[in-house]
């Protein structure tokens, strides 16, 4: 091959990386992208952070953990823990942690790094005894993604990881709304003053939301009609990516303009890539809606958190959640198998006083499609928020994007 | 307070909604009464004793599945498992389903194990439904025309047969053998499947006589007749209703309450099956229809919470909770 075209595949290459993080700034082309206006709820002010401004002391983290990374380099072939080690790096911005690869957590560097050594040896050989191999519909597992990342060069890993950081760096307002909403962590000082993309209402305060009685007892945003079921074993992210960007535009384009839009491959899909594409192909993630879309690490988030995480984005923001279950028969007892982690759309709950939480998603596995023994079940689904909450848990990430 | 947990043999009040909202997308309204009727009223028969629950140790994503003789098996490393007090069964299946299942049939007195796989005389196929019952084990199976069939195994000789096949644009899934008989549910490939329930009788499957057309979702057979289950609203599948066959024989419907799909279970004669929390502070409860009256028999630590399909190994039941008052393994002799 000569030397002109694998330039060219490189670059190619590197684009398809770093596209889907690569942020559109703060102000929104908005002529490129048509809300529906015919979303099923009632308009009232969302209160999310837009995107921030890179600041001096966070594109000095970027270079560290970016820096860092180009000195400790890894093989594709290299063992799980030694791909977790070099890869799995963290930045810390105005006091939140972002970890490469994980999102938003509030684990400690060495917490992230054992955790993902340990989610990536059961991704490459489950444990004996305690689990196995099973079908898998479309994420991208541990193991996956590290092989993926340590076969990069160092150059390609570099700009990806930058874009990865500079995209997280931009959201922190929002990680710090949600914290402190959601979870009760005081603002720090001075935060709205560094943060105006945080102010829903020029010069109002966020309110702390801890109670379900916050939030109408009922909700849900998207049309029920637009849905549809993945085309291909590994494409759940794609047709999740799908139906997002249909509910915002009303019009439906090909799985297949998704799958590379998300550099998806047969391993599937990384929720990075899904949150960074909502982000640059949505206008879920406009400062009316949900603000940009981020992973956020739901390991410490109780199930009172969590569900009020989806009352927020569904009642407040107005926008769909991807969903990120282990998609066990155990949650969810009409399968006929279990499965591997999943992404699904949040896109509705019901909270009536004194009843169980139900939430409402979009299910792109049809497992007719690729099992004739099963029967056909509807693509929009209503069910039991807890068991959806311990789907979410009992996933090696842990995350979910929103 | 275990015990106290564990003792809630609690005559059951049914209370059976109809609502429906499948072209709006709005939730069913599984709180709102239509009908209300006491099953236990149904009969003068004294109700079986509750089972005296007792924690499995371990992990409790084992999925254990435990005999009165002693044998364990662990489903969380197997496609699935099953027991009887005489036999093992255990299915394999690569994930990616481009090979015939394989299982390993185990007769627990002598320790012989037969395989049964793509290269059987009736030989297995990937995916698909597989029970184990008291004399036999039945399987899915590809005909050499390409039907879709049931495979029955007899466990003394191990002799294999091919019995009903699907209809062309047809399936099944959801075998279950009892005592009393083996049950399929039946679906096409509409959208959403128009889903039968019915008992395997020879090459023929015949549905549940007062079973609906179209909505059935779980069956089996008991000795006092059939027990199936309905999905209420085809957007929340998880829901269903169930009903059994009362002592008047068909035509006689005992409403059995609210249930999820795909946890009825046969064991130890009696069916059980499985309610999620109907209210914010309700626990989980497993669910026994015993052919004259339905009681609850397990209660999970405090909610929300949920069950994992109950476990039968011949007369004794295994079950897993998910709750927020902590999550647990527990297991009792059923008969």
């Amino acid at each position: 091959m000569s030397r002109p075209r694998w330039i060219a595949i490189g670059a190619l290459v590197l684009l398809l990386a770093v596209g889907p993080f690569v942020p559109r700034g703060g102000d929104r082309d908005d002529g490129a992208i048509t809300p529906s206006g015919q979303q099923e709820y009632d308009a009232r002010p969302a209160a999310a952070a837009g995107l921030g401004e890179l600041t001096p002391a966070a594109a000095a983290e970027i270079d560290r953990v970016v820096g860092q990374g180009r000195r400790d380099t890894v093989a594709a072939r290299a063992t799980p823990a030694a791909q977790a080690a070099a890869l799995t790096r963290c930045a810390e911005f105005e006091g939140q942690r972002y970890c490469l690869g994980t999102g938003w957590t509030r684990s400690t560097p060495a917490e992230v790094r054992s955790r993902v050594a340990t989610e990536a040896r059961a991704a490459a050989q489950p444990v004996a005894g305690r689990a196995r191999r099973v079908e898998r519909t479309g994420d991208l597992d541990t193991a996956a993604r590290l092989r993926r990342t340590a076969a990069l060069t160092p150059a390609q890993r570099a700009a990806q990881e930058r874009a990865e950081l500079t995209a997280a760096a931009r959201s922190v307002a929002k990680v710090w709304l949600l914290r402190h909403e959601l979870q009760g962590v005081p603002l720090p000082a001075g935060f709205l003053e560094r943060h105006p993309e945080a102010r829903a209402i020029p010069g109002a305060a966020p309110v702390a939301r801890t109670s379900a009685k916050d939030y109408p007892p009922y909700a849900r945003v998207m049309k029920a009609r637009q849905v549809s079921s993945q085309t291909r074993t590994y494409w759940c992210g794609p047709t999740a990516m799908q139906m997002i960007a249909w509910g915002w535009r009303d019009k439906k384009r090909a799985q297949s303009r998704w799958a590379a839009r998300l550099g998806t491959t047969s391993d599937g899909t990384a929720i990075s890539s899904m949150v960074a594409t909502i982000n640059r192909s949505t206008g879920w993630d406009r400062p009316d809606h949900a603000g940009p879309y981020i992973v956020l690490d739901i390991g410490d988030w109780s199930y009172r958190q969590w569900s009020r995480l989806l009352m927020k984005h569904i009642a407040v923001y107005r926008a769909p959640v991807v969903l990120h279950p282990i998609l066990l028969k155990r949650f969810y007892p009409y399968l006929d198998d279990d499965a591997s982690g999943h992404f699904q759309v949040g896109r509705g709950y019901r909270q009536r006083p004194g009843k169980a939480m139900a939430i409402s998603y979009f299910e792109p596995w049809d497992q007719q499609r690729f099992d004739p023994s099963e029967p056909y079940i509807e693509r929009v689904q209503w069910r039991s928020a807890y068991k959806s909450y311990r789907a979410n848990k009992a996933h090696p990430h842990q995350n979910i994007g929103v | 307070m275990r015990a106290l947990r564990y003792a809630v043999p609690a005559a059951l009040l049914v209370l059976a909604g109809c609502s429906s909202d499948a072209g709006s997308g709005t939730p069913p309204d599984a709180d709102a009464p239509s009908t209300t009727e006491s099953a236990t009223g149904s009969s003068t028969a004294a109700p079986a004793p509750a089972p005296d629950w007792q924690p499995v140790d371990g992990p409790v994503d084992r999925a254990v599945t435990r005999n009165a003789r002693g044998t364990e098996l662990t489903g969380a490393t197997h496609r699935e498992t099953f027991l009887t007090e005489t036999h093992s069964l255990v299915v394999e299946q690569e994930p990616e389903e481009s090979e015939p299942a394989r299982a390993v049939l185990t007769d627990l007195e002598s320790g012989k194990e037969s395989v049964l796989d793509g290269d059987s005389e009736v030989p297995t196929t990937t995916g698909g439904t597989w029970a184990l019952g008291p004399g036999s084990l039945v399987h899915a199976t590809v005909a050499p025309d390409g039907s879709y069939c049931l495979a029955t195994v007899e466990l003394d000789t191990l002799a294999a047969t091919r019995g009903w096949c699907a209809p062309q644009r047809h399936g099944f899934t959801g075998a279950r053998i009892t005592d009393a008989g083996t049950t399929l549910q039946t679906f096409d490939d509409a959208r959403p499947s128009c889903r039968t329930v019915g008992t395997v009788e020879g090459t023929e499957v015949v549905p549940f006589a007062d079973a609906p057309a179209c909505t059935a979702w779980d069956a089996l057979v008991l000795d006092s007749g059939p027990v199936w289950s309905v999905v209420r609203n085809e957007r929340n599948i998880e829901q269903v209703d169930l009903f059994a066959q009362g002592p008047g024989g068909p035509g006689d419907v005992v409403e059995l309450g609210v249930g999820t799909s795909g946890t009825l279970v046969g064991c130890g004669g009696a069916a059980y099956f499985v309610r999620d929390p109907q209210d914010a502070s309700d626990p989980a409860r497993l669910v026994r229809w015993d052919g004259t009256s339905v009681e609850v028999v397990y209660e999970s630590p405090a909610g929300p919470a949920f069950l994992e399909t109950p476990r039968c190994g011949g007369d004794v039941l295994t079950l897993t909770a998910y709750a927020e008052g902590g999550d647990e393994q527990v297991s009792a002799r059923v008969r």
